[in-house]
């Protein structure tokens, strides 16, 4: 097999999109302004895909990197900006992205926030801003992208979980249960979306060498390495061609699945 | 195209259902207007008419004849 082949295999072009012409697929990723979301963007854009690159915020570094990423794999990448806390600024940008009435074909929820803390030492208010930002906006971002996804009968979901919600670990009362609540979620949409042909998934990270995980110590970074049967962290990359995968028509009968990537624990 | 005629064809498409039966059509009496049909036939208005409809709205539509009542509160006339 040549290298022209090989790259051809690895677009992911459902047959139907093909037929009526269109050649690229169209995703939507939030959180991509670095980390995981940075690496999907990379990931997805490789494989041939147009992206809406959601943030939080304008940045001029950012933009400046979707263009020179846009150019390389001749695709389009639009930034959106709104805040995961702010419910009309939610809809207002999931609607700008529905409006330019382009197929959506991939939602990637990766956006989300983290923290660590027992509860005695937490605010319960700091725990609603998180199932706010972790949870509630994702469902709001569904809500509404899966109508658009119902009129094409064909969608893909993937849904940012984590192994903080299937593992208990004290301190991680807020987040983990944040992604328990996103992976059931994951499990329930597949079953409702299902007979729209829409496909909704999770991946579960174990730690992944992001920002996010410096919040850690060495010492604790280290202990978090040691748990992996790899003995080290995740990298954003491999978590990205997770996500791509689950995108693709080779993952088409995969529904309702909460992958795990996390080097085996 | 109407306005009526818009959301005729809203439910001929979203429900797959042939014109003729359309103006008294209701959950009851229409098999593929279950939950999936529901979904499918409040994209289609939703697209037509470029309005949202609010969750509430979505559980009263349960007939061609609620609808139009829910529609025109969105301000479109028929």
């Amino acid at each position: 097999m040549n290298v022209s082949n090989k790259r051809e295999q690895s677009k992911f072009v459902c047959p139907a999109e093909q037929e009526k012409g269109r050649t690229k697929s169209n995703i939507i990723i939030t959180g991509s302004n670095r980390g995981i979301g940075k690496s999907m963007v990379e990931a997805f854009a490789a494989t041939g895909a147009n992206i809406w690159a959601c943030a939080r915020k304008t940045n001029p570094d950012f933009e400046s990197w979707l263009k020179e990423t846009a150019e390389k794999h001749n695709v389009w990448i639009k930034p959106v900006y709104f805040e995961l806390t702010d419910a009309e600024a939610i809809n207002a940008g999931i609607q700008s992205i529905i409006d330019e009435g382009q197929p959506i074909d991939v939602l990637v929820n990766n956006a989300g926030i983290s923290t660590v803390g027992l509860l005695s030492m937490s605010k319960v208010e700091e725990i609603e801003k998180l199932f706010n930002v972790n949870y509630f906006a994702m469902l709001r971002i569904i809500q509404k992208v899966s109508k658009r996804m119902s009129r094409q009968r064909k969608g893909c979901i993937i849904n940012m979980g984590s192994i903080a919600g299937i593992e208990p670990q004290p301190g991680k009362i807020a987040y983990g249960s944040s992604k328990a609540a996103v992976m059931m979620m994951t499990k329930c949409l597949a079953k409702e979306l299902g007979p729209m042909g829409i496909r909704v998934n999770s991946i579960a990270p174990g730690p992944i060498e992001t920002e996010m995980i410096h919040q850690y110590k060495d010492d604790m970074l280290e202990k978090l390495a040691a748990e992996s049967a790899l003995r080290r962290l995740g990298r954003t990359e491999e978590l990205a061609q997770v996500a791509v995968f689950l995108a693709s028509e080779q993952a088409s009968y995969i529904n309702g699945e909460i992958i795990k990537v996390d080097g085996g624990r | 195209m109407t306005n009526i005629e818009k959301l005729k064809n809203a439910f001929v498409e979203g429900l797959e259902i042939p014109v003729e039966g359309v103006e008294t059509a209701t959950m009851e009496n229409i098999d593929k207007w279950d939950s999936i049909g529901q979904m499918s036939l409040v994209a289609m208005i939703e697209d037509e008419f470029g309005i949202e409809l609010e969750p509430d709205e979505v559980m009263q539509f349960t007939s061609f004849a609620t609808g139009l009542e829910i529609l025109k509160h969105h301000n479109i006339d028929f």
